[in-house]
C-alpha cells in the first residue's frame, strides 16, 4: 500500500505500528469445521446460525425514555436556582428510569450436559454463574443438549429446548419497552406469563410466521416444514409473517407452513400437552408470587 | 472464477459450489476473524455468510467476480454482530484473548524457542492493540492492510467520503501507533 494513500505523512511509530499489524499470521478455520461446513454448503444444507435471527438488542442503558420535566414557576423569593433544578431534574428522571428499568432474566434452572453459545460465548449449563451474568439482556443463543429455564420476575417464563437457535429480547420493563419481538430460528421456545405481563406484548417471529402474545401459555416449534404454535391456555395471534392473523385459543394449535400452504389448524399435539403443563405448574406459582 | 463456473453455482450445482466453497472459505473466515478476534463467532459468522450465499446464488452475475460482493457480506454481517447487545456485553467484560482461537491461529515454525516466544509475545501484543480499537478504526486497517483494498473502496463499503475513510485510516494508525508505544 502506497504512503500516498496515507491522510497524512506517517510518523515512525505509525510506520512501525502497520507493519507489525501486517506481520500478524492470518487465522485458518479448524479442519472439521471447515469440511462439514464445505459438505453442508455442497449439498444446501447450511443450517441456521445464531445470526439468522439476529437483532439489535438494545443497550442495558438505554432502556426507557426520559421524560422532559415541567418546572412550575414558583415566586421569586422561593424560586430555586438553576443548579438545584436541575439537580431536581436529573434526580427524577433517574428515579423514573431506575425504578421502570427491565429486569434481567433469571436462570431458574438448568439440566447438564448441555452448552448454550450465546453471542460468541459457549457456555456450560453446568456454569450457572457465567449463564446468569451473560444470560441477563438476552441476545442470540443456541442450546446444544440439555434444557434452560429463565424467568424475568413476575412477567415471563420461558423454557428453551435443546438444538433450539433463537434471540430473546430484554425481559419486559415495568414502564417502558413493554413491547419485546423474539426470534426462533430452529426447535422450540415454550412461553408462560405472570401477572406482570399484563399490558405488555411480546411478539415471537419465524422465518415465516409472526406470533403475537399478550399473556398465555404455549409453544413456538420452528422445524423445516414451518412452524408449529401449541396455545396451552389463552389465546394469542398466529399468522404467516406477511400474511392474515389469526386467533389460536387454548388446546389449539396453528401450523404456518414454510413454503407458503395455507395454515393449518388442530388440536394441539399431544405430546406439548404435558411439557406445558408442567412449564405452567413450576413457574406460575413462582411468578404469582413475585419472583 | 469463469463466467461458466458461476452459472453452475446460479444452478446451485452441488460440484460447483464445492469449488466456489474452496475457493472463498478461508479468505471469507480470515477477514470475519480479524474483524471479530473470536474463533467460535468467526465460525458462526462464516456460516452465515456461506449461508446467504447459498440462498442468493441464482442472482450472482457471471460477468463479476463474486468475491468482493462475498467479502461485502462477511463484513456487514460482522457490523451487525458489533451492533448487537450480546457483543457489546461480551465486549465489555472480555479480553480478545478469552476463549479458543487466538493461539491456534499462530503457525508452526522452526525458530529456537526463545525466539519464537518473543515473536508470540509480540504478535499477541500487536493483536491485542488492534482488538482494542474501536470497531470502525480496527475495519479500517483490516480492510486495508490484510485484504488490500483501497481507500475508495473501503469509503464505499462503509457509506463515507472518500476523504473520510481516509482520516479514518489515519486515525487508526495513530491509534494503533499510540497503543502500541513503547511495547513493542
Amino acid at each position: 500500500m502506497s504512503e500516498r494513500q496515507h491522510a497524512t505523512p506517517m510518523t515512525d511509530a505509525e510506520r512501525r505500528a502497520v507493519e507489525a499489524a501486517r506481520e500478524l499470521p492470518g487465522a485458518a478455520p479448524d479442519p472439521a469445521w471447515r469440511g462439514r461446513l464445505g459438505d453442508a454448503f455442497a449439498r444446501g444444507a447450511v443450517p441456521e446460525g445464531p445470526f439468522s435471527t439476529l437483532i439489535a438488542v438494545p443497550d442495558p442503558a438505554d432502556d426507557g425514555e426520559e421524560p422532559t420535566p415541567h418546572v412550575i414557576p414558583l415566586p421569586r423569593r422561593f424560586r430555586p436556582s438553576a443548579p438545584w433544578l436541575l439537580a431536581a431534574a436529573a434526580a427524577a428522571v433517574i428515579a423514573v428510569v431506575w425504578f421502570g428499568r427491565a429486569p434481567d432474566w433469571q436462570v431458574v434452572g438448568a439440566t447438564p450436559g448441555g452448552q448454550l453459545t450465546l453471542g460468541s460465548q459457549r457456555i456450560a449449563l453446568t456454569d450457572t454463574k457465567r449463564l446468569r451474568a451473560r444470560i441477563a439482556r438476552g441476545g442470540a443463543l443456541r442450546l446444544e443438549g440439555g434444557r434452560l429455564w429463565l424467568r424475568a420476575p413476575g412477567a415471563i417464563a420461558i423454557e428453551v429446548t435443546p438444538g433450539t437457535v433463537a434471540t430473546l429480547p430484554s425481559p419486559p420493563s415495568w414502564l417502558f419497552g413493554r413491547s419485546m419481538t423474539a426470534r426462533v430460528g430452529s426447535g422450540e421456545l415454550r412461553i408462560t406469563t405472570g401477572p406482570r405481563f399484563h399490558g405488555a406484548r411480546l411478539e415471537v417471529m419465524t422465518p415465516e410466521a409472526r406470533v403475537e402474545v399478550t399473556g398465555t401459555t404455549l409453544a413456538v416449534i420452528r422445524e423445516p416444514a414451518g412452524t408449529c404454535v401449541c396455545v396451552y391456555e389463552g389465546r394469542v395471534m398466529v399468522g404467516p409473517v406477511h400474511g392474515d392473523m389469526q386467533w389460536v385459543t387454548g388446546g389449539d394449535r396453528r401450523f404456518v407452513f414454510a413454503d407458503g400452504h395455507t395454515p393449518e389448524h388442530a388440536a394441539m399435539r399431544d405430546t406439548e400437552r404435558p411439557e406445558l403443563a408442567r412449564l405452567r405448574a413450576a413457574q406460575r406459582p413462582e411468578m404469582e408470587a413475585g419472583r | 472464477m469463469t463466467a461458466a463456473e458461476i452459472e453452475a453455482v446460479r444452478a446451485r450445482e452441488p460440484a460447483a459450489l464445492g469449488r466456489f466453497y474452496e475457493r472463498y472459505v478461508d479468505r471469507v473466515f480470515g477477514l470475519v476473524m480479524r474483524l471479530l478476534g473470536d474463533r467460535a463467532l468467526a465460525e458462526d459468522v462464516t456460516q452465515e455468510v456461506f449461508l446467504r450465499v447459498h440462498r442468493a446464488a441464482h442472482t450472482l452475475d457471471p460477468a463479476r467476480d463474486p468475491g468482493p460482493w462475498l467479502l461485502t457480506v462477511a463484513h456487514n454481517l460482522c457490523r451487525d454482530v458489533w451492533r448487537s447487545g450480546a457483543y457489546r456485553m461480551a465486549r465489555r467484560s472480555d479480553s480478545v484473548d478469552d476463549g479458543p482461537g487466538i493461539a491456534e491461529t499462530l503457525p508452526a515454525t522452526g525458530d529456537d524457542p526463545p525466539a519464537a516466544m518473543a515473536r508470540r509475545e509480540r504478535e499477541d501484543t500487536v493483536r491485542e492493540a488492534l482488538f482494542e480499537l474501536p470497531e470502525t478504526l480496527r475495519s479500517a486497517i483490516v480492510l486495508h492492510d490484510y485484504e488490500g483494498l483501497g481507500h475508495e473502496e473501503i469509503a464505499r463499503r462503509a457509506g463515507i467520503a472518500h476523504t473520510a475513510a481516509r482520516k479514518r485510516y489515519s486515525r487508526a494508525l495513530a491509534a494503533l501507533a499510540k497503543k502500541l508505544e513503547g511495547r513493542i
